[in-house]
């Protein structure tokens, strides 16, 4: 060793030091120094920003003069590159397209990447599922990538352990395996999206062919598949083509939030939103649901019926348009046949809607969701044919599930059928592929007591689970950014996963794990994953074409075609039977169960962000609840704890005593909080399967209630004979928004679209919602003082926002379904931390998007509206005003800028803005981030705030100043349209937030303002804001109005 | 209200009820010269250790950040500037007694007003606590004063925060000379009748060497004079700025032009109500009803019945206007604050401030001692609501979507309780080692001291024995 | 009589003197207090002796061989040790300090250079914003190429930031002699600036964005 110090533990420390001591645990010291050792110093000013105001907050007093005049201050050391990657240049982001797969379905993402730490998720636009667009899982994945309490090593019997061990006692047992077949050998995955990983699975089962192959998912599309190929004999999934659709008919279908595919749903669907487009082309949404969806709040006309009854409602508007004239061909004589009880709808409603659909003969479409039995699917699917709506507004490609997972049998048959054979111990070994079954199966399997039936449980996973603690064997599981892989969207497009990272721990991906099983040498994922292809695609170009799909994220020309469904008779009449059998009887009590929007069914428990994003249409956090409809809350006699005086929301007062409830369903019962939702159908209980995590993280346990005890395999979804009593018991519920009502005030703008087309400059104007004065002269809002004169004047002077680029947003509330992806866009882009549920019991939430769910109309049947409502950049802006410190002031660009580090904390600023969209760092709520990988998700071009100092959106100023400046070195003084576009912007699915220069006339933005439908919220103030919206338009049925009327 | 004509002496009221000036000399030094009562030491030790609760929770509170206390968003604001308004407000009365009153020749104030004073200046450094550890980073807070640094930043002068700043130091320090002032003749006094050494050394260095000669009477007189001129203007400058606070703000319900006289009202009212509170109390440990009278007690409350009719009435007009705008925003503000989730805080304070004063029409009420005490109490309760209502408006302002609620933390709580620890402890010391009342304006306003005492056509025959 | 009469005095003199006092500490505060003394002069010992003066004086390497991203990035860069090897696999291998970096190179480990020009980490100064627009290194940076060990030359604090934005055009100069640290216009520097500015649309702004996000 020479003079210099590299001795490996010293560098380490400096190391460190660079990057705050970051990451004590030795696992992950090895990572970085794998991963990161060069490029420290960048690392160092990304994370070492948490320390900024405490220096500051020193003050002038660093350290102490020392006998020369200058500060001797602590060093820090910059550790360059040893050699450098060539196309990086430091402080330049790099973006990667990979994929993420949800339920066997890809997404194609492009991955933001600083120095080799993946910190931001966005859509990849060439990827057919996102077009751009992202959906809350791919935003929070991740922090799931950093998670600290991932598993990191294979654990044996609670001990941690090595691969090597795994492998020496597996290959030994597996050895036996290969003799008898694999006589009591079981695997059980989810589905499969990976035609590479479908390739071993096939492999593995040739190899032990006595062996059994149980595909599980508690969300799945089976009812779906069952309905399609009673019908038509084919294993086929629907597309929807929204984009063509005028009248859209939804059974209990949300499909902008829920269902395969939905970020493309979603954007088609909104495309015909636009009220502009006139009654001829404007698209009507019927939506017929028991629970209120997002989707059910963009709808024009929603009928709400108890859960029982949607099939009904579909069969007897299936009748009815048989009646009014259309043939419904084969099956005209099954569907005559049916039943139906829809007491309470009125026939005058079903009479209208088949009429307007039958008006739209060839442009409307029926919509099933996946919860929905398969009757309604063969039913939906019927009408469609009837309708002749496939081809134009449906067509039917093969379905990528059952190409890649094959097998008839439903999730729930299945795992009932595994369970049945480990209690009968016909099960010696179970391998588990990342899914959770001892969590997340019903209650009735009682699938975790029979696991310990079974003597060798594998199970790979991500994180330390229930199930994993009762496995003999757990191995770390790769996140996908860390592994290569492929996967299918649901159009059967396929896409190379690429890793962004080193795997951080000693982890394998399935394929990786498969492959040694299956008694092939251990392979790496890559290998794998580009073999296969080389079959597939393979050729003497195939290098080429393998980057090039790399680049763009999918592979060319790998979509399925659309086929012509057959028609296959007398389908529906067995549907039915098997339907009848297990629909509850009319009358009773029902409840519904449903994946839950944030953890899907569990796994994302122990994702901070997504425990701490609002319920879109409740706004709970942290918990889920028992949802209740108004009047069934007054029956079981918990209203007067839930309700506020004037029943305009619930009681904010109480808000740390909420009652409790016990909820009884075929004799088992579950205690857990009650929640009012208006707009849910009486009669009904709505409960949330995913929460009430036993063994998780820190972040998961202890969360919410668990459904699945109470959940039955024979009929997961829907449950009738339910018993529920007020117990008494309180419980405390964190939600975000206690208040329902509008109270009247011109906040949101609807209108009809009749109404609408009649005075379009009338519709939303300030006269019209205001009483605001306007000047009959300059046409302009009367002002009591004149405005200060503009200059190009001094630093806090006024400017003159007639030049130059000037920001500003338009949010459309046509588009906005409130799914909240911008929430978590804008987290994961601006650093902003989680401040748990007592926090949040306290209104402390620091999501700098607040997204505002209003009810309007009856209590119990009301309609929904959202407003993102984030910082609204007033050119006047109140909180600038009150600031002592001039923390926050006005920039050239018509910015409210928020300068943290002069912050001194007085929240007067919030106090002062009306919109209160500031948020407040009551503690060091960063402090989560000291010494954890959690801190190389941050941003480092976004300062991470300390505790004492108000923060708040800059519309992403960090994006702009990024554009600035790489416009500027191009000599190009003006920033072009599009080159910025916040993280909300970029995430939202439904482009309902456009983002840019008000100045340029050719700007989106710019455009919009000058619609007739744009508007800004409390103009009256004279605040001038710079985020402004768009009225919401809705498409009534004027009969159907009448007839509701 | 009656102004007395100096000269004559039969047509001036007996303020005083003791036979000369050796005894009221005596009255007012020897608690100070003889050891401390043992109710005093109780009381200190009480003050002291609430003192240290305070103490406590700041230091908690810096420790742990701003989260320790009840404030959220909305209600960025809670009982910390509650406390500030309220306790800013009680520091209302001394100046006013002592100027306004000085100015107005009223010369019954001379039996309250060194009480007053001394309350102003202890009430106003409990209030200017609060604004200093509300900050979220205290350790920059020099950031608001106007100071050349390397950032090349200055504070933001159009923030009614700042005008605070300036307002309240500038009111804290004037009290202080004013009081100041006013002691030292008194200090003097105590100078002179000093038995130890230590205490004479002491006490003279505070006298600044007051011989109470002709011409430092004269020179003393006009600075008070010229105190009491600055001082005035100043009891309706401080809580005008304090209101603007609000005043200035764009919430509903505190955008109102009403604030700084109402303001201003309210302070001067709760002021009354506190000096009366510890007079009464002092009266009757000290004994001090001869100099001390119903007559002083009864001229308090009837101020009293003033001021706490004209806070009724900004009460009403409010309401009034909030409806009269026909600003809904306003409307529901008001409309909030008496029915809302709040409506328990505002109605104590209608029925503790509007209702309670009214009592004092009655002649009976103005001289019961009892009645009149828990009245004072009320008042100050009702005030701190007053404060409440106020702050809490912000729980639901413009977008329902923002609705909060506020409640207070065990911290806030006991921050509260222990700023009355720091008042008592400073309060006590004053009582025991100052003198309470102005030993020389009492004796000004003696029958003794009038030029023709005990000419004979006017004394009864004898009379001319005493005094001279 | 306790005191003399001369003690008279005494409170008139401190009221002043207090005042005074006051006054004088803010001074000190503001002016001994600032990086203009705290920070300038800063000159750490690095852990190889390498030696700008001799390589970008006497040799006369532009800037740009080493700190090759300062006109892409935020960041100029310190220079992989890979490019330190580019000359010194032939010249002079064996003086120790060479030997060191050699070493670095074979293992693997980056050489811990001590950070001289340190901002605070809430503020975001670009490199290549600057130079683009014919900011000069030696502006910020002094006569690197005179310097034997590197030294903070300038306060770099914010009011000396905002003192060159709020007038940049004695500091702005043609973009291809921003390396050239010993190059002085030869009329007056700000009416060249100006001519520059001119050129390259440079309109400096004070927004608290530009440095603070």
């Amino acid at each position: 060793m020479s003079s210099l110090n590299l001795d490996p533990k010293n560098t380490g420390k400096q190391y460190w030091k660079s990057l705050d001591e970051l990451g004590e645990a030795p696992e992950f010291k090895n990572f970085l120094e794998r991963e990161f050792p060069e490029g420290a110093s960048e690392m160092g000013t990304g994370v070492s920003r948490r320390k900024f105001l405490q220096v500051m907050g020193a003050g002038m007093a660093l350290a102490g003069v020392s006998g020369c005049k200058i500060v001797r201050r602590p060093d820090q050391n910059i550790l360059p590159y040893n050699k450098m990657p060539e196309s990086l240049i430091p402080g330049v982001p790099q973006f990667y397209a990979t994929a993420m797969s949800v339920g066997g379905e890809a997404v194609g993402l492009l991955v933001e990447s600083h120095e080799g730490r993946p910190t931001k998720v966005e859509g990849n636009p060439k990827h057919p599922s996102s077009l751009g667009a992202t959906g809350k899982y791919h935003q929070a994945s991740v922090l799931g990538l950093y998670d600290p309490e991932r598993s990191q090593t294979p654990v044996k019997g609670g001990q941690s352990s090595e691969w090597s061990a795994f492998w020496s006692e597996a290959d030994v047992l597996f050895a036996g395996y290969k003799q008898n077949g694999g006589q009591g050998l079981r695997f059980l995955s989810g589905y499969i999206g990976s035609p590479s990983l479908a390739e071993l699975k096939a492999h593995v089962l040739k190899t032990y062919p006595n062996a059994k192959w149980t595909t599980f998912e508690a969300v799945n599309r089976d009812a779906q598949a069952q309905g399609i190929a009673a019908v038509t004999g084919a294993d086929l999934d629907p597309h929807y083509k929204f984009e063509a659709a005028k009248r859209v008919l939804s059974i209990d279908a949300d499909f902008t939030e829920a269902e395969s595919d939905h970020l493309k749903y979603g954007k088609a669907f909104i495309s015909t939103r636009n009220p502009d487009l006139g009654p001829e082309k404007m698209s009507r949404l019927y939506s017929v649901e028991s629970l209120f969806s997002p989707t059910g709040g963009t709808a024009d006309h929603r009928l709400r019926v108890k859960p029982g009854q949607i099939v009904s409602v579909l069969i007897l508007v299936a009748k009815e348009l048989a009646s009014q004239g259309l043939a419904l061909g084969e099956w005209a004589a099954e569907i005559g046949a049916l039943s139906a009880d829809a007491a309470g709808v009125k026939p005058a409603y079903i009479k209208e809607l088949a009429k307007d659909l039958l008006e739209n003969k060839g442009t409307s479409v029926v919509v099933v969701g996946k919860y929905q039995p398969a009757l309604a699917h063969a039913i939906g699917h019927v009408l469609n044919v009837a309708l002749g709506s496939v081809g134009v507004t449906v067509e039917y490609k093969p379905s990528v599930i059952k190409a890649l997972n094959g097998g008839s049998a439903g999730a729930y048959e299945s795992i009932a059928e595994l369970a049945s054979a480990m209690g009968a111990g016909q099960v010696e070994t179970l391998v588990i592929l990342d899914s959770n079954p001892a969590f997340a199966t019903p209650a009735d399997l009682d699938f975790a007591g029979k696991l310990s039936k079974v003597k060798h449980v594998i199970n790979l996973g991500s994180e330390p689970n229930e199930t994993s603690s009762l496995s003999e064997w757990h191995l770390p599981l790769s996140h996908f950014m860390e592994e290569w892989g492929d996967g299918l969207a649901y159009d059967g497009t396929a896409s190379i996963a690429q890793p962004l990272i080193q795997p951080m721990y000693s982890t394998q991906g399935a394929a990786e794990l498969l492959a040694g099983l299956s008694g092939f040498e251990h392979r790496k994922s890559h290998d794998i994953v580009k073999e296969y292809w080389r079959k597939r695609i393979g050729g003497v170009d195939f290098e080429h074409k393998w980057r090039e799909s790399l680049h763009d994220g999918v592979i060319a020309k790998t979509a399925y075609a659309s086929v012509n469904p057959g028609a296959v008779k007398d389908g529906i009449a067995k549907l039915a039977t098997a339907y009848a059998a297990k629909l509850p009887k009319a009358g009773g009590l029902e409840i519904i169960f449903r994946a839950h929007p944030n953890l899907y069914d569990g796994r994302y428990a122990n994702n901070s962000w997504l425990q701490e994003l609002p319920d879109p249409i409740t706004k709970l956090t942290w918990d889920n609840a028992v949802f209740v409809s108004p009047s069934l809350a007054d029956k079981i006699g918990v209203s007067s704890h839930l309700f506020n005086k004037d029943k305009t929301g619930t009681s904010m007062g109480e808000y740390r005593n909420r009652p409790m409830v016990r909820v009884t369903v075929g004799g088992k019962s579950l205690e857990a909080v009650a929640w009012i939702v208006p707009g849910l159908s009486d009669e009904t209980i709505l409960l949330h399967f995913g929460y009430g995590r036993r063994t998780t993280g820190k972040v998961g346990t202890g969360t919410g209630f668990d459904a699945y005890a109470i959940m039955n395999s024979a009929s997961p979804f829907l449950a009738g004979d339910v018993k529920v009593e007020s117990t008494g018991g309180m419980y405390e519920v964190a939600c975000t928004q206690d208040h329902w009502s509008l109270e009247g005030r011109p906040i949101v703008r609807e209108a009809g679209l009749e109404g609408y087309e009649e005075n379009k400059e009338e519709a939303f104007s300030e006269e019209k919602w205001n009483e605001h004065p306007v000047d009959p002269v300059t046409g302009k809002e009367k002002s009591l003082w004149t405005e200060a004169p503009a200059s190009k004047g001094g630093d806090r002077g006024t400017y003159d926002f007639s030049v130059g680029m000037q920001w500003g947003m338009v949010i459309d509330l046509n588009n906005c379904t409130g799914c909240n992806t911008c929430l978590l866009a804008c987290t994961a882009e601006n650093n902003i931390p989680v401040v748990g549920k007592e926090q949040v019991l306290r209104g402390r939430e620091m999501h700098w998007i607040r997204l505002d769910r209003y009810f309007t109309g009856s209590i119990d049947n009301p309609e929904l509206v959202f407003q993102p409502m984030t910082c609204q950049q007033c050119e006047n802006a109140p909180c600038e005003e009150v600031c002592p410190v001039a923390a926050t002031v006005h920039s050239h660009e018509g910015l409210n800028d928020m300068a943290y580090n002069r912050c001194i904390g007085t929240r007067y600023c919030s106090n002062n803005c009306p919109y209160k969209v500031r948020r407040f760092n009551f503690f060091n709520y960063t402090n989560q981030w000291k010494n954890s990988p959690l801190s190389m998700q941050k941003n480092p071009d976004v300062t991470v705030r300390f505790r004492g100092v108000m923060e708040k959106c800059t519309y992403c100023v960090q994006r702009i100043n990024r554009a600035r400046i790489q416009f500027k070195n191009k000599g190009q003084e003006t920033i072009p349209d599009g080159a910025v576009t916040p993280a909300c912007a970029q995430a939202c699915p439904t482009d309902a937030i456009v983002f840019g220069n008000i100045n340029d006339a050719s700007s989106r933005v710019a455009k919009l303002k000058s619609h007739p439908r744009n508007y800004g919220v409390l103009m009256d103030l004279n605040t001038k804001p710079r985020t402004t919206y768009l009225g919401r338009v809705r498409n009534p049925n004027k009969a159907i109005e009448k007839i509701q009327a | 209200m009656i102004l007395h004509r100096d000269d004559d002496p039969t047509r001036r009221p007996t303020l005083v009820e003791t036979g000369d000036f050796h005894e009221v000399t005596d009255i007012i030094t020897i608690p100070a010269e003889t050891k401390p009562t043992s109710t005093w030491v109780i009381l200190l030790l009480m003050s002291l250790s609430l003192l240290s609760v305070m103490i406590g929770m700041i230091g908690y509170l810096f420790w742990e950040g701003t989260g320790v206390w009840g404030v959220n968003i909305p209600v960025g604001w809670g009982w910390a500037i509650v406390n500030f308004v309220w306790w800013i407000g009680i520091g209302h009365a001394g100046t006013l007694i002592s100027a306004i009153l000085f100015l107005f020749r009223q010369r019954w104030r001379t039996a309250i007003n060194r009480f007053s004073e001394a309350m102003t200046i202890f009430a106003v450094m409990c209030a200017g606590i609060f604004p200093g550890i509300h900050v979220g980073r205290i350790w920059v807070i020099y950031w608001v004063f106007p100071i050349p640094n390397s950032m090349g930043v200055w504070p933001n002068f159009r923030s009614p925060l700042l005008w605070d700043v300036f307002a309240v130091s500038t009111y804290f320090t004037v009290s202080l000379l004013f009081w100041y002032m006013g002691l030292i003749p008194d200090l003097a006094t105590f100078r002179d009748r000093a038995t130890t050494k230590v205490r004479g050394f002491v006490l003279a260095i505070f006298a600044l060497g007051w011989r109470g000669s002709a011409r430092h009477w004269q020179n003393y007189e006009r600075a008070y004079l010229i105190l009491a001129a600055i001082s005035t203007p100043l009891v309706l400058s401080v809580h005008s700025i304090v209101s603007f606070d609000f005043a200035v703000s764009k919430v509903p319900g505190w955008h109102t032009t009403i604030f700084p006289p109402y303001f201003v009202a309210g302070a001067v009212f709760s002021g009354f109500a506190l000096v009366e509170t510890l007079l009464l109390i002092a009266r009757q440990v000290f004994g001090l009803h001869k100099v001390v009278r119903m007559h002083h007690l009864d001229n308090m409350n009837k101020f009293m019945l003033l001021t706490g009719s004209l806070v009724g009435y900004a009460y009403g007009m409010e309401l009034f206007i909030a409806w009269y705008s026909g600003n809904m925003y306003e409307r529901f503000a008001f409309y909030n604050r008496a029915l809302g989730e709040f409506w328990w805080s505002y109605w104590i304070m209608v029925s503790c401030n509007v209702i309670a004063p009214q009592l004092f029409w009655f002649k009976k009420i103005r001289f019961n001692i009892p009645i009149m005490f828990i009245i004072t109490i009320l008042i100050n309760i009702g005030m701190w609501f007053e404060r409440f209502v106020i702050v809490i408006t912000l729980h639901a302002d413009f977008l329902p979507s923002s609705w909060g609620y506020y409640r207070p933390t065990w911290v806030d709580i006991w921050t509260y309780i222990g700023t009355f620890g720091l008042f008592g402890t400073f309060f006590l010391l004053f009582l025991k080692y100052l003198p309470q009342l102005a030993i020389a304006e009492v004796k000004g306003v003696m029958p003794e001291a009038s030029p023709h005492f005990g000419d004979d056509h006017h004394a009864p025959a004898g009379a001319s024995a005493k005094g001279h | 009589m306790v005191f003399p009469k001369w003690t008279n005095k005494i409170p008139a003199v401190a009221a002043v003197s207090a005042f005074v006092l006051l006054n004088v500490l803010i001074f000190l505060f503001w002016y001994w207090g600032s990086p203009k003394h705290l920070n300038v002069g800063f000159q750490p010992e690095q852990p190889i002796h390498y030696s700008h003066k001799l390589h970008a004086g006497t040799m006369g390497i532009d800037c740009r061989y080493c700190h090759f991203n300062v006109e892409r990035g935020q960041f100029a860069g310190v220079p992989p040790t890979e490019v330190c090897m580019n000359c010194h696999t032939t010249v002079k291998t064996n003086s120790p300090e060479i030997v060191k970096i050699r070493e670095a190179f074979a293992t693997g480990r980056p050489i811990p250079w001590v950070r001289v020009h340190k901002l605070p980490e809430f503020a975001y100064f670009n490199h290549s914003a600057h130079v683009n627009k014919g900011v000069s290194c030696v502006s910020c940076h002094g006569r690197i190429d005179q310097m034997e060990v590197v030294r903070e030359d300038q306060p770099l604090s914010m009011s000396w930031c905002l003192d060159c934005h709020r007038n940049p055009a004695k500091n702005i100069r043609d973009r291809k002699l921003v390396t050239n640290l010993a190059w002085r216009p030869d009329g007056d520097p700000v009416e060249n600036g100006l001519k520059f500015m001119e050129k390259y649309h440079v309109n400096t702004r004070t927004d608290c964005n530009t440095c603070h996000r």
